[in-house]
């Protein structure tokens, strides 16, 4: 097991005492873990209108301990994480929303440096997230919220509202693939970065105000229902390269009739089931042929087509492109 | 006839200059309505984070108008995102270069600098919706990563007077022009959201004119002339989707072209295909026609020329992942 305590810092202190703990260099901004600890690397970003940023891509092979001491409270983190197995990671933000061995698969939420933060990463796990840094400071000269949006600003920055926490919706994934996917040798890529990057925070921020603004927004759904939903979510994108549990089986799982369980998942994450697992299996797809690990032929294998034809004309309907011409 | 000349970096000076010239006052606000007497609309300013300068123009003035910008030491650039169909004649000059536009949809993207001097004499009366986005060698430098010096920009402005036709405004950026125009002003996140619209705009100009230059015989290499006549067959194909358009031998007849020069060129100037350039304005204007909640499906099926509706729900839900039902809804 590898523990990590640390005090709210911004994310390149961050990253500078991470490395030490972990007894790795910085090399441009970025850490490559210890074999002791598993592969992958965690890199940051410092953008040109002050927001700084956190990826990584990483697969632990222990147990790993995040621990964020309390401290006064200027800066906040946006943390949006794609996690793909269950009983992956789970978080203890004070003693707030998300109670102790509550799993959190994949999702976007946001913490202030006034709650403590206990983050554990479990053996096994392949994780990528994106995680935005930003102060007191920065929000008042540079969101505009100050004076628009004072209201939410309250709300982001009383001690008491620990998290808000936003479910990671297709949409907010395909800007993290973007992101993922960005080449450094892309021409404007400095802005092509930090687009997506306020993209994300936008995203975020007007999700949080319209439930500040409307309470039943949410999607008049309980928050116990969210969650199963948020398990479901983890079940059908676990391995893409097998079919879903038949929908009676997830039913049973989320201990909710077929019906109600369709009409859930649909407003929470905009597309029905399958058609969900479907569009994953697509971006899955295109990720791996991007980092061009693989062939076409192989890819189609992987997510469990066994005929290629059927595979491109999936690939084809989704991105308008053939797999090939990746 | 207005006549602005521009000497300095600030919008807002603009509007003063602007509102003294319509004779009507100014009270130092970020927009002025135009009077009912001298046309109508509104002209707009944006400061974003004290490091962009923006003007947004959609208004109709009854006079000519014409903006000056002379040469000067302190660099300087202004990014134009353009929509006006030209009733009469404009004239823009570059330097020592003109460019007459006569009864035409000026359509287009493009980046001027003063570098050389500007000057710009729009008609009276027509209808103008434009937004300018002004920057220094710092912010190109900050933002962008690209110096003065950078070989694609210093190409790019060398051409004058033949950079306007380089980079239409298509269907994405016009998506993007009209997020920017219909923010609601009682958002309270208007504005990042205006930020990151702007920024999307900037971004996708300069990554297309490097995408464009990195073609090898590519678009700086079509001739000015061949430009226009590819603008041609945008705007005869797009003019009404109600009607299936000319084919592409008829195109090619039309602007004197072999077809495969034309489909070559069309595609690197436009980033699409002929037709698949045409089917995606097709569904936007289909979305457009929908959100207005004039129309129903079947309605908007036959407005885009769908004799069969379910082929139009078909290709409506290719292109936006929803059904035209769904967009009903919202």
């Amino acid at each position: 097991m590898f523990q990590f305590t640390y005090d709210y810092c911004d994310h390149t202190e961050y990253l500078h005492l991470l490395a030490a703990a972990m007894g790795v260099p910085v090399i441009h901004k970025t850490i490559w873990l210890p074999a002791g600890i598993g592969t992958g690397y965690i890199k940051v970003e410092e953008l040109a209108n002050g927001l700084q940023v956190l990826f990584n891509e990483c697969t632990v092979n222990t147990q790993v301990l995040f621990h964020r001491n309390q401290s006064d409270g200027n800066g906040y983190t946006l943390r949006f994480d794609e996690v793909r197995n269950l009983e992956a990671l789970s978080v203890k933000i004070g003693d707030m929303m998300l109670e102790d061995n509550t799993a959190i698969y994949s999702g976007a939420f946001l913490s202030n440096s006034f709650s403590e933060l206990e983050y554990i990463v479990n053996a096994g796990i392949e994780s990528r997230s994106i995680n935005i840094y930003f102060t007191n400071d920065w929000l008042d000269h540079y969101s505009g919220l100050k004076t628009a949006g004072s209201f939410l600003k309250e709300a982001l920055t009383s001690p008491g509202s620990a998290i808000h926490f936003e479910v990671l919706t297709l949409e907010y994934r395909e800007l993290m693939e973007e992101i993922f996917e960005l080449k450094p040798a892309h021409p404007v890529y400095q802005a092509f970065l930090q687009n997506r990057v306020m993209l994300l925070l936008e995203k975020f921020l007007r999700g949080l105000y319209l439930k500040l603004v409307d309470p039943s927004y949410g999607y008049g759904i309980t928050d116990g229902e969210l969650k199963r939903m948020i398990q479901i979510e983890a079940i059908l994108v676990k391995d893409l390269g097998v079919a879903p549990p038949p929908v009676s089986e997830l039913a049973r799982i989320a201990m909710m009739s077929e019906t109600k369980l369709k009409y859930t998942f649909k407003r929470i994450y905009q597309y029905g089931l399958y058609e969900y697992y479907q569009k994953n299996r697509m971006m899955k797809a295109r990720q791996l042929l991007v980092q061009k690990r693989s062939a076409v032929k192989e890819v189609g294998m992987q997510l469990g087509f066994k005929n290629l034809s059927n595979f491109t004309i999936a690939f084809k309907k989704e991105f308008n492109i053939l797999p090939s011409q990746l | 006839m207005i006549v602005l000349s521009i000497n300095h970096t600030d919008y807002k000076l603009l509007l003063r200059d602007m509102s003294a010239a319509l004779n009507m006052p100014y009270n130092g606000a970020d927009f002025i309505t135009i009077p009912s007497s001298r046309g109508n609309g509104t002209v707009k300013v944006l400061q974003l984070f004290n490091e962009l300068s923006v003007l947004l123009v959609d208004a109709v003035f009854n006079q000519a108008l014409i903006y000056k910008r002379p040469q000067s030491e302190t660099r300087y650039y202004v990014l134009h995102f353009e929509d006006v169909y030209i009733s009469g004649t404009a004239k823009s000059t570059i330097d020592d270069e003109q460019l007459q536009k006569t009864n035409t949809r000026h359509f287009q993207v493009r980046l001027t600098s003063n570098i050389f001097s500007f000057i710009e004499e729009l008609p009276p009366g027509i209808h103008i919706k434009s937004i300018k986005i002004l920057f220094d060698e710092k912010w190109l430098k900050k933002y962008l990563g690209l110096s003065a010096n950078t070989s694609v920009l210093q190409k790019y402005l060398s051409l004058k007077t033949e950079s306007y036709d380089i980079e239409p405004l298509d269907a994405e950026y016009l998506r993007l022009m009209e997020e920017i125009f219909s923010v609601p002003p009682d958002d309270p996140l208007q504005n990042i959201y205006l930020q990151n619209r702007i920024a999307l705009l900037v971004e996708r100009f300069f990554t297309r004119i490097h995408e464009k230059a990195d073609l090898v015989g590519g678009i700086f290499k079509l001739t000015e002339d061949e430009m226009q006549r590819l603008i041609k067959v945008e705007q005869s194909l797009i003019k009404d989707f109600s009607e299936a358009p000319p084919t592409i031998e008829e195109f090619s007849k039309m602007v004197s072209m072999s077809s495969t020069k034309l489909k070559r060129s069309f595609k690197e100037m436009y980033g699409n295909s002929i037709y698949s350039y045409y089917q995606k304005l097709r569904m936007q204007r289909a979305r457009e026609l929908l959100l207005t909640g004039n129309y129903n499906i079947r309605q908007t099926a036959e407005a885009v020329g769908y004799i069969n509706t379910a082929n139009f729900i078909t290709a409506f839900k290719k292109q936006y992942q929803i059904l035209p039902g769904q967009v009903l809804q919202q």
